[in-house]
C-alpha cells in the first residue's frame, strides 16, 4: 500500500486520538481547580504590589477598596477594629478577616440568618417548607418570603402556609406596597395591612422588577430579547424597547437598571425611553430607595465578585467601590439598601467558614453590621427584607 | 407547573445570583467540547492519558475564570484551544516537568505489518519535540491551515512551514530507516 507520509499521519492521528474514551472532568474538580488558579494569581498581583509599596515607601493607611479606576477618588476608607490593628504591609496581600472590620449598627432592616427574620430585638422563624429564604415582606399581618431554591409562600403570623408559588418580591419607595407574582398568573401588589389586593395579568413567566412613579410596575418575561422588559399599569403601557432584560427600576426617579445585550449593561429613564448611561464594565443591580445611587458589581466571570460598587444612578459615575474577591471575601447575594445612603450584604471569608453582614456607605465608609459567625451547614447566605 | 411557578423557577436563578446561569452556561459549554480537548491533549502529551487529563483541567479551570469575557466571543472554542496550547507551552517548559512518558503502548519494534509501522509512526510523533508535535496535531489533526495554526501558535506561517517541514523529514527518515 502506497500512501503519503502526511496522509497516513493525519490517519494514524485521528485513530489514536478518536478511538480515545477519556473520563469527563467533573465539573467541581474545575471549579476547584480555578481557585487554585486565582489564588494563585493573587499571590503574584500581592507580591507585585508589594514590590511596588517597597520601591515606593509611601506609608498608606488601611483602605479597603482600592479603586484604579475611580473617578472621583474614592474615600472608602475602614476603621480598622481595636485589636489587632493590621499594618499597612499585609493590606495589600489577599484575605481580610472579618473579625478586623469595625463593628457598626445592625442592618436598620429586618434581616434573615437560616430561617430566623431578625426585628431589632425579636424574632420569626420561617415555616422550612422554605428552603433558602432569600427576601421576606411582612404582608397582610403575616409574611410573604421568597424562596432561593424554589417557589416562595405566603404565612400567617402562626406560620400556617396562605398562598404557595410566591415570586420576586419588590416594595414600593415608601414600603407600604408589596408586588408579587402568584401562581395564578398574575402580579399581585398588597400591602402589609390587608386592605385589599392589586392585579395584573401577565402573558409570560417571568419577574417583576420594581415599582415606578404612578403605581406603574416593570416587568420582565426573562425571554432576553428587545420587548422583554414591560410596564404595567391601568391602561396600555409601551415596553422598553432599549432594554433586554432589567435588573431594578425605582419609582423616585423611574428610572430602570438592565442590560442592553449580553454584554453592555445600562440605566434607562422610563419616562422617556433613553438611555443615561451604559457599561460594560459594571452590572447595575438596585437602586436606593431615594433613587441616587445604583449598586453595581463588574459583570461575574464565573468566579467570585471582585468588587460592589455605588454609581451615581443617573451619570453612572463611580461613587465608591469596595473590593471583595481579592481580599478573600465572596458577596453572597446582591446588596440591598437599608438607607438612602448605605447598603448591606452578606460575605464571606474563602479562607475560613465564617460570615457577616458588612455595611458600604456611599461616603465610602465600610462596617460590619453583624458579629462574624460560623458559616451554618447546609450553608445559608444572609437574606434581607423585601426593598424598592 | 403553572406559569406563575415558572415565574419563581426563573427568577429565583437570574435574580439574585447570576453566578448560577453562567456556571450552567459553562458546564454546558464544557460538557459539549471537553472530550474533544481530551483528545487534542491526549495527541499533544504523546498518549500520556493523565499528562492530557491535566492539561484540560487547567485549560479548563482558566476557561471558568474567564468565562464571562470568553462567552460572548466568536469563537470559543479556539479560545480553548489557544489556552490549552499554552497550557501545554507552559507545562513543558516547567523545569520540573517529567522527563519520561507514560503510554499504554508498549514497544513493539521488529514488526513489518501495517500495524507494527502504525505503531512505530506513532512512537516517533511522540518523539517530536513539543513544538514541532503541536504543529503537526493543528495541521494533520485538527485540520487547519498554516495561518490558522500560525496565529493560534503566536508564530509567523515561515515558522509553521519549517517546523513542518521538519517534523515530516524526521517522520519520512525514521519510517525509511524503520522499513529498511
Amino acid at each position: 500500500m502506497s500512501t503519503r507520509p502526511d496522509e497516513r499521519l493525519s490517519r494514524l492521528l485521528h485513530e489514536r486520538a478518536d478511538g480515545q474514551r477519556p473520563a469527563p472532568i467533573p465539573f467541581g474538580e474545575v471549579v476547584g481547580r480555578a481557585r487554585v488558579v486565582r489564588r494563585r494569581r493573587r499571590t503574584a498581583a500581592a507580591a507585585l504590589a508589594a514590590a511596588v509599596v517597597a520601591v515606593i515607601a509611601v506609608p498608606t493607611a488601611l483602605v479597603l477598596g482600592g479603586e484604579p479606576d475611580a473617578a472621583p477618588p474614592p474615600s472608602h476608607q475602614v476603621t480598622p477594629s481595636p485589636t489587632p490593628s493590621p499594618s499597612p504591609s499585609k493590606n495589600a496581600l489577599p484575605g481580610l478577616a472579618l473579625s478586623r472590620v469595625q463593628l457598626g449598627t445592625a442592618p436598620s432592616i429586618p434581616y434573615v440568618t437560616g430561617h430566623t427574620i431578625h426585628l431589632g430585638s425579636t424574632t420569626v422563624t420561617i415555616p422550612s417548607t422554605i428552603r433558602t429564604p432569600a427576601a421576606v415582606a411582612a404582608y397582610h399581618g403575616g409574611w410573604l418570603v421568597q424562596d432561593q431554591r424554589g417557589p416562595g409562600a405566603q404565612f400567617d403570623n402562626q406560620g400556617r402556609t396562605l398562598r404557595r408559588g410566591i415570586g420576586e418580591l419588590k416594595t414600593s419607595a415608601d414600603g407600604v406596597q408589596i408586588a408579587f407574582g402568584a401562581r395564578n398568573g398574575k402580579v399581585l401588589v398588597g400591602t402589609e395591612m390587608a386592605e385589599g389586593v392589586q392585579s395584573f395579568g401577565i402573558a409570560k413567566p417571568g419577574h417583576v422588577v420594581g415599582f415606578l412613579s404612578g403605581g406603574r410596575l416593570i416587568y420582565d418575561d426573562n425571554a432576553g430579547q428587545p420587548g422583554s422588559v414591560l410596564m404595567m399599569g391601568n391602561g396600555p403601557q409601551p415596553p422598553l424597547g432599549a432594554l433586554f432584560g432589567a435588573t431594578d427600576a425605582n419609582e423616585s426617579t423611574d428610572l430602570v437598571a438592565g442590560m442592553t445585550d449580553q454584554t453592555e449593561f445600562a440605566v434607562v429613564s422610563a419616562a422617556s425611553g433613553k438611555i443615561l448611561w451604559r457599561s460594560k464594565q459594571w452590572v447595575p443591580l438596585s437602586f436606593s430607595p431615594n433613587g441616587r445611587y445604583v449598586s453595581a458589581t463588574p459583570p461575574r466571570d464565573g468566579g467570585d465578585v471582585e468588587r460592589l460598587a455605588i454609581l451615581d444612578a443617573r451619570s453612572g459615575r463611580l461613587v465608591t467601590t469596595l473590593r471583595l474577591g481579592s481580599r478573600g471575601l465572596s458577596l453572597q447575594a446582591n446588596p440591598v439598601w437599608e438607607s438612602d445612603t448605605s447598603m448591606v450584604f452578606g460575605v464571606e471569608e474563602q479562607r475560613a467558614p465564617v460570615q457577616a453582614i458588612l455595611r458600604l456607605s456611599a461616603d465610602g465608609s465600610v462596617d460590619r453590621a453583624t458579629a462574624v459567625r460560623r458559616s451554618p451547614t447546609p450553608y445559608a447566605p444572609y437574606a434581607f427584607a423585601a426593598r424598592p | 407547573m403553572s406559569s406563575a411557578t415558572r415565574v419563581e423557577a426563573v427568577r429565583s436563578v437570574s435574580s439574585s445570583d447570576t453566578r448560577v446561569a453562567t456556571d450552567a452556561d459553562f458546564e454546558a459549554w464544557m460538557s459539549a467540547r471537553q472530550s474533544a480537548l481530551q483528545r487534542t491533549a491526549f495527541l499533544l502529551t504523546a498518549g500520556d492519558r493523565h499528562a492530557a487529563d491535566d492539561l484540560v483541567a487547567g485549560t479548563l479551570a482558566k476557561m471558568y475564570l474567564a468565562w464571562g469575557r470568553v462567552r460572548s466571543a466568536d469563537s470559543i472554542d479556539a479560545y480553548a484551544r489557544k489556552v490549552l496550547l499554552n497550557e501545554h507551552r507552559a507545562s513543558y517548559r516547567r523545569p520540573w516537568r517529567r522527563r519520561e512518558t507514560v503510554t499504554d503502548v508498549l514497544p513493539d519494534r521488529g514488526t513489518t505489518d501495517a500495524t507494527g509501522r502504525d505503531e512505530a509512526l506513532w512512537r516517533l510523533v511522540c518523539a517530536l519535540p513539543p513544538r514541532q508535535r503541536q504543529v503537526v496535531v493543528l495541521r494533520y489533526y485538527e485540520e487547519l491551515t498554516e495561518a490558522e495554526t500560525a496565529e493560534l501558535l503566536g508564530i509567523s506561517v515561515g515558522t509553521v512551514k519549517s517546523q513542518t517541514f521538519k517534523a515530516l523529514r524526521h517522520l519520512r527518515a525514521e519510517l525509511a530507516e524503520e522499513d529498511r
